[in-house]
């Protein structure tokens, strides 16, 4: 077997989301931020009920209240009231997860969309909430788009003006003649060391070309952009300058200084860990060049034009209040785009053309694309057993309980499960006719075992023709546990094919010995395309280090031969199902979902590079989003506070879960606060008295605010690729495009907030 | 309201509130207020009397806590009247990062003014505020003076047909304080309505038609500036190629008796101070190196010659 490319995913949070839990983050979505939007609208109403509108026209302009907003504000009520209802009476909730197994945190759960009455009529009263608070933002918004774009002939017309007026003040003789020098500098500089013969300096010579030229035509497209006629465009290029005359940015891009040097100056790592480290420190880095200087922009924007009050000559012109908002937004996203794009060019050129070792580029400089399955763990039967109920892996006792442990040895019936749903087509014809399958394993040594040795491990890879079964606990012995062909006769048939085979002088009884070229791996390949079951027996397994080992796509186009039968529930069988085994005594083997998994394909490093900044860029407009909308109320230090709380709190989401959901070791705060001062253990049963309930009442209540706070916080780590990419994992394209959509959901609420305040609030008071 | 009306005030109140809702201060008091079309109106009072604030309720940069107000027909809050309006704030509050070019563009185009036309209009702006040889210079590097010439251009960019000037002289030296007034005539002149305010009551009386005084919030009174500022009990007498003596004195004594009244005063007038400083500055002008010579050095004149400079 070829030697394992290795590449360690840890996605202890279960897969990302993808377009699956879509509908799911939408009806959440209506829900919570429909909630606030309630609240929002009572806000308003009362705030409109305090201001003379019915004396004055100017207020009643200012703070309008119609009949649509009323209505849908109505139904919206009707529909909390039917809510409330269902909850007194406990109908029409959607059915309880189930509880974790003892000892174990409850697992993440991923957004679905529910059916059910509760939640559908919660969803529908958060639409017209949200419907309702949003129609005069809505109103103003389309105003300001017709404002602010025009796709007229007369507005072209006036833009292609705008641009020529424009280029020719840019382009001044002064300036052409800098930009031909500076050019013509860089040339010489290219010439000098194509000249000296220094191809990796040539080789960043060009990159930093390529990315000069890329910055450069997008700064051109944004420049374009801003002279778009319309006001908010005019404050957009006004922050862009603003910004860019602001030498806070500056001090901060001398932070790309290290990078000039070799990565393995910076960090120590081993040689086949000089990629990852070099990518982890490019995207720590990254982050912090653009997230700091973006907040710290984005935070004194506004209040400094109240502060210094240019906002007087601003909001005396002809432009609405939320336009200048948007035009701040716009601006320092552009500028931030920007600055993002030019580090992250120059850093992927440096990155890629440092000095690393052949078997770090081998292990990292890539993008896989894996196959993942579904993973399960399963012993014999579960009448057989003494429990009465399935195996489901073995806890070690490991504060990390990520992954779960099958028993070894000879007779263990235990198996971790892999089961692939579907199957792509390209898998049946890959290059060499073989699908590689990588996986990493924890060993977890009840007996000292032998030294620098793994443990052996069994892999059978079946397809939905060729299904194995659970054994029975009379079908195994102390050195035999196969799990059984459920088509017995099957099996007879692949003996006597691999018996024909054997006598034909061609070993393929022991599979993994079969190399791919080779008499045997076409003989392997076609036993398992003709009975769909492969088995690599044997491999020795080390300690959380990535293996692999090579599938022949005969079991491929088996699977895909024929559409999959349906197993005793009516549900469609897998195309493709791993069993793994350890058959070394004394010794567990832990897995989890995403530690197997087949190699699909590989993408280029620097493509997937890109595309985890993405997730960053979706950060960039998170930051700035939240910063401009807070700087609407607040001043311009609080505005940075607040973000950088805001921010850092999105760190720290799984523990505000625990905290939503009330299920932190030694309950709510309440609880906490009574065990502690009564000296209890935490895990003591609670006495059932009225005080102890009123201090879990209190606790619930407390997690329903934090509930309620945590649809403020962003969760940064979902915008973070940093992990796949230093892996060499392919970030899925669905993964970012997802990230754009929670973004905008994320933001649009703060656009409404800013809109309201901005609007409510008196710029010369 | 009329069509000749361009700003009009009804029982517009503003009461200033802390965080709480608590009254802090009653900035304005139901002040009721038409300014006509054309005309030149001043608000007056010492500070804090409102005449800021009325400004403002009038742009919609504060609300009103009771009472309305419209410019142009419209309600103060309307966004759109707004590209009929020129404002200059007491201090020219401008992007200090930005040239006078660039301070222009931006403002022009806030109000979509067709790029050419915009820098056309910007460019006649800054050689009419005496910029053009500091355009490409940053405002941060201004003078009080000049940034107040810049305001003044950006409330003209929109050629507006109502300015609103709050303090204009404000940091201006006297020449500059001059050539505002000018500028303000100049703007009446051209048809416009300005609505200005200021504390220095001599540049009011020079060119406002109307005013308003307000104290505490309150309007005080309201009228043509020389309706309110005539003294019907006193009578002025002019004349020239008269030299002062007892006789002619007792001359004059002898005709205000005869028809009941009583002389005060008989003297030369004295001209203001401001009508001295711009004599000098025109004088220096017309006579460069001229400088003033102390009395000893001088014997008479008190202002002379420098040395080797011809009479």
């Amino acid at each position: 077997m070829s030697s394992a490319l290795l590449g360690i995913l840890q996605l202890d949070r279960g897969e990302p989301w993808g377009f699956a839990e879509l509908p799911g983050l939408v009806q959440a979505w209506l829900q919570d931020a429909g909630g606030f939007a309630a609240l929002g609208l009572v806000v308003y109403l009362l705030y409109a009920l305090s201001t003379p509108t019915d004396k004055s026209q100017s207020e009643k302009l200012r703070v309008p209240v119609s009949r649509w907003m009323l209505l849908a504000g109505a139904i919206s009520l009707i529909c909390y009231a039917v809510v409330f209802v269902l909850v007194a009476t406990g109908k029409g909730a959607p059915p309880p997860p189930p509880p974790p197994p003892p000892g174990e945190s409850p697992p993440i759960v991923r957004p679905t969309w529910h059916k059910e009455l509760r939640p559908t009529v919660l969803m529908v009263a958060g639409l017209f909430a949200l419907l309702a608070i949003g129609e005069p933002f809505a109103r103003d918004l389309f105003k300001i788009a017709r404002r602010n774009v025009s796709f007229g002939l007369g507005g072209v017309k006036r833009y292609w003006r705008t641009l020529r007026t424009y280029a020719a003040d840019l382009l001044t003789p002064r300036r052409v003649a800098l930009l031909a020098g500076l050019v013509g500098a860089y040339a010489l500089v290219g010439v000098a060391l194509f000249a000296l013969g220094v191809p990796r300096l040539t080789n960043i010579w060009t990159g930093v070309l390529l990315v000069a030229v890329g910055v450069f035509l997008a700064a051109l497209f944004l420049l374009m952009l801003f002279e778009a006629e319309g006001p908010m465009w005019a404050v957009a290029k006004l922050s862009f300058k603003e910004a860019i005359r602001n030498q806070v940015l500056w001090i901060f891009l001398i932070g790309l200084l290290p990078f000039l040097f070799p990565i393995q100056w910076l960090s120590t790592s081993k040689p086949a860990d000089e990629m990852r480290s070099a990518t982890v420190m490019v995207t720590i880095f990254l982050s912090l060049l653009t997230l700091i200087p973006a907040l710290l922009i984005a935070s004194f924007g506004i209040p400094d034009d109240i502060k210094n009050l240019n906002i007087f000559t601003v909001v005396s012109k002809p432009i609405e209040r939320f336009e200048m908002v948007l035009g701040r937004f716009v601006g320092y996203v552009a500028l931030m785009t920007l600055v993002m794009l030019a580090l992250t060019g120059v850093t992927l050129v440096l990155v890629i053309n440092s000095g690393m070792s052949d078997k770090a580029r081998a292990e990292t400089y890539k993008a896989r694309v894996p196959l993942r399955g579904k993973l399960e763990f399963k012993s014999i039967v579960a009448a057989d057993r003494k429990e009465l109920k399935d195996f489901e892996g073995t806890n070690v006792g490991r504060e990390f309980d990520y992954r779960k442990y099958i028993a070894g040895a000879g007779g263990s019936p235990q198996r971790a499960i892999w089961k692939f749903a579907s199957v792509p087509g390209e898998l049946r014809t890959p290059a060499g006719d073989r699908v590689p399958v990588e996986f990493t394993f924890d060993v977890y040594r009840m007996t000292k075992g032998e030294q620098d040795k793994g443990v052996l491990t069994k892999f059978e890879f079946v397809t939905h023709n060729t299904p194995l079964r659970q054994p029975g606990v009379s079908e195994i012995t102390k050195d035999e546990a196969d799990w059984p062909w459920v088509e017995k006769k099957k099996r007879d048939d692949y003996l006597q094919a691999v018996r024909e085979y054997e006598a034909r002088g061609i070993a393929v009884k022991d599979q993994a010995r079969a190399r791919p070229g080779t008499e045997e791996w076409k003989a392997v390949n076609d036993l398992a395309e003709r009975f769909g079951y492969y088995v690599f027996a044997g491999k020795e397994v080390l300690d959380y280090t990535v293996m692999g080992i090579e599938v022949p796509a005969g079991l491929f186009r088996n699977a895909l031969a024929n559409p999959p039968g349906k197993d005793g529930a009516g549900n469609p069988l897998p195309l493709v199902t791993v069993y793994v085994k350890c058959e070394s005594e004394g010794q567990l083997l832990g897995a989890a979902e995403p530690d197997l998994y087949f190699l699909q394909n590989e993408m280029p490093y620097a493509l997937n590079f890109l595309k985890g900044t993405l997730g960053l860029w979706c950060r960039l407009c998170i930051v700035i989003g939240v910063a401009v909308a807070c700087s609407t109320y607040l001043s311009g230090v609080l505005t940075l506070l607040a973000t950088a709380f805001i921010y850092i709190v999105g760190f720290f989401t799984d523990h505000l879960s625990e905290l939503a959901s009330n299920r932190a070791a030694g309950g709510g705060p309440f609880q906490s606060m009574s065990q502690l001062v009564k000296a209890e253990q935490p895990t003591a049963p609670l006495s059932e008295t009225a005080s102890t309930k009123a201090l879990l009442f209190g606790d619930k209540g407390m997690a329903w605010l934090v509930r309620r706070l945590q649809n403020l916080i962003p969760d940064v780590d979902s915008f973070s690729w940093g992990h796949f990419v230093s892996e060499g994992f392919n970030v899925n394209t669905e993964y970012v495009v997802l990230n754009l959509i929670v973004t905008f959901g994320y933001l649009l609420p703060w656009g409404v907030l800013a809109y309201y305040l901005m609007k409510s609030r008196e710029v010369a008071a | 309201m009329a069509d000749d009306v361009v700003v009009e005030t009804r029982s517009l109140s503003k009461v200033y509130r802390d965080f709480w809702g608590r009254k802090k201060k009653t900035a304005l008091n139901a002040l009721d207020l038409k300014i006509h079309k054309g005309e030149i109106f001043g608000l007056l009072g010492p500070n804090g009397s409102g005449k800021t604030t009325t400004i403002k309720l009038l742009l919609g940069l504060l609300f009103p806590t009771s009472g309305d107000a419209f410019v142009f027909n419209e309600p103060a809050a309307k966004v759109e009247k707004n590209e009929r309006i020129g404002y200059l704030p007491e201090e020219s509050y401008l992007y200090r990062f930005l040239n006078a070019e660039e301070t222009l563009d931006f403002y022009g185009r806030l109000f979509k003014i067709d790029p050419d036309v915009r820098k056309k209009r910007a460019a006649e702006l800054i050689d009419r505020v005496g910029l053009s040889s500091d355009k490409k210079r940053i405002l941060k590097e201004y003078s009080k003076g000049m940034r107040q010439r810049i305001g003044l251009a950006q409330a003209l960019i929109n050629d507006p047909d109502l300015v609103i000037l709050d303090e204009p002289t404000s940091g201006l030296d006297p020449l500059g304080t001059r050539w505002m007034k000018d500028l303000i005539l100049d703007l009446k002149k051209q048809g416009k309505t300005v609505l200005m305010c200021s504390h220095r009551l001599e540049d009011v009386q020079d060119v406002c038609g109307r005013i308003a005084i307000l104290y505490n919030g309150d309007l005080q009174t309201l009228g043509k500036v020389s309706t309110l500022v005539e003294d019907a009990q006193r009578l002025e007498v002019r004349a020239s190629n008269v030299k002062e003596s007892p006789e002619l004195r007792a001359d004059l004594e002898a005709v205000f008796k005869k028809h009941g009244g009583t002389m005060e005063a008989l003297g030369h007038p004295a001209s203001t101070l401001e009508e001295l400083f711009l004599r000098v500055i025109e004088e220096s002008k017309a006579r460069p190196g001229r400088r003033y010579l102390p009395p000893e050095e001088a014997k008479v004149p008190v202002v002379g010659n420098a040395p080797g400079q011809k009479p």
